[in-house]
């Protein structure tokens, strides 16, 4: 795994995602700070999702969503993860990349179902 | 097998919406790659985030104080979808970046702005389905 790599793994349809560093630590955490140590709540939810949702504002990116527990005050959380998918150039193979992921309280609405475990 | 598909969501009083504004210790940041425009606390706080329709209002997950507001799409879908708001966004938008800054009078009006805009706007019909108190 690339050493810029927060977060490298698959997705359920095997494609490779990833989450750099600059995009975990400069907009991830810094904006949703519940989100520090939260790495491998994302892989999971990336790896092994309860539902994944076709963004209904951009073509490239798909939503994917599975709940935990977390200790107080957090509790019952949704950990949302937004992924764009792009052919890399020079490989011409299809991967994805983190843009953005914190907690929520449910799905959002308006998005559109693809897939539910 | 079902799964849940919301966790208990509190009453928020959407009143506070202009008030984080009025906040010394809350300022604007906008990321650029993302579209994305972020109303954050100076000092990090955790909290969990509660939708509506675009725009995420983020809550303290133990008080459930409002803290913070998060608009994705921001200028490709939000201020098309208000362009009453684009006009001063294009003003202020040279001295809003994505890091931390003190903040300037144009900076302060708009947040003011934008805050009492959302208040406004989600001050609706749908705001008791989605958890937002009636005011």
């Amino acid at each position: 795994m690339p050493s810029s790599n927060v977060i490298q793994c698959t997705d359920k349809d095997g494609i490779s995602i990833a989450c750099s560093k600059g995009t975990w630590d400069d907009h991830i955490v810094d904006e949703h700070p519940e989100m520090d140590g939260l790495a491998s709540y994302v892989r999971t939810t990336i790896e092994e999702p309860y539902w994944i949702y076709q963004s209904a504002t951009d073509a490239r990116r798909k939503i994917f969503y599975r709940h935990f527990v977390f200790p107080a005050p957090l509790k019952l959380q949704f950990v949302r993860v937004v992924i764009e998918y792009k052919t890399a150039r020079f490989r011409n193979k299809l991967q994805g990349y983190v843009v953005t992921s914190f907690l929520c309280m449910r799905i959002r609405e308006g998005d559109i179902l693809l897939w539910e475990e | 097998m079902g799964r849940i598909v919301q966790t208990n969501i509190p009453n928020i009083d959407l009143g506070e919406l202009a008030e984080i504004g009025r906040s010394e210790g809350c300022s604007l940041a906008y990321h650029r790659k993302e579209d994305t425009l972020y109303i954050r606390p100076d000092k990090p706080r955790p909290g969990t985030s509660l939708d509506w329709n675009g725009v995420w209002i983020r809550v303290d997950p133990e008080t459930h104080e409002i803290i913070g507001v998060e608009i994705e799409n921001f200028e490709g879908i939000f201020l098309k979808k208000h362009p009453e708001l684009a006009k001063t966004w294009q003003d202020v938008r040279p001295f809003v970046t994505r890091k931390k800054q003190s903040r300037c009078d144009e900076q302060e009006s708009f947040l003011l702005i934008i805050l009492t805009f959302l208040r406004d706007l989600l001050n609706g019909p749908r705001q008791e389905r989605l958890g937002f108190a009636p005011s």
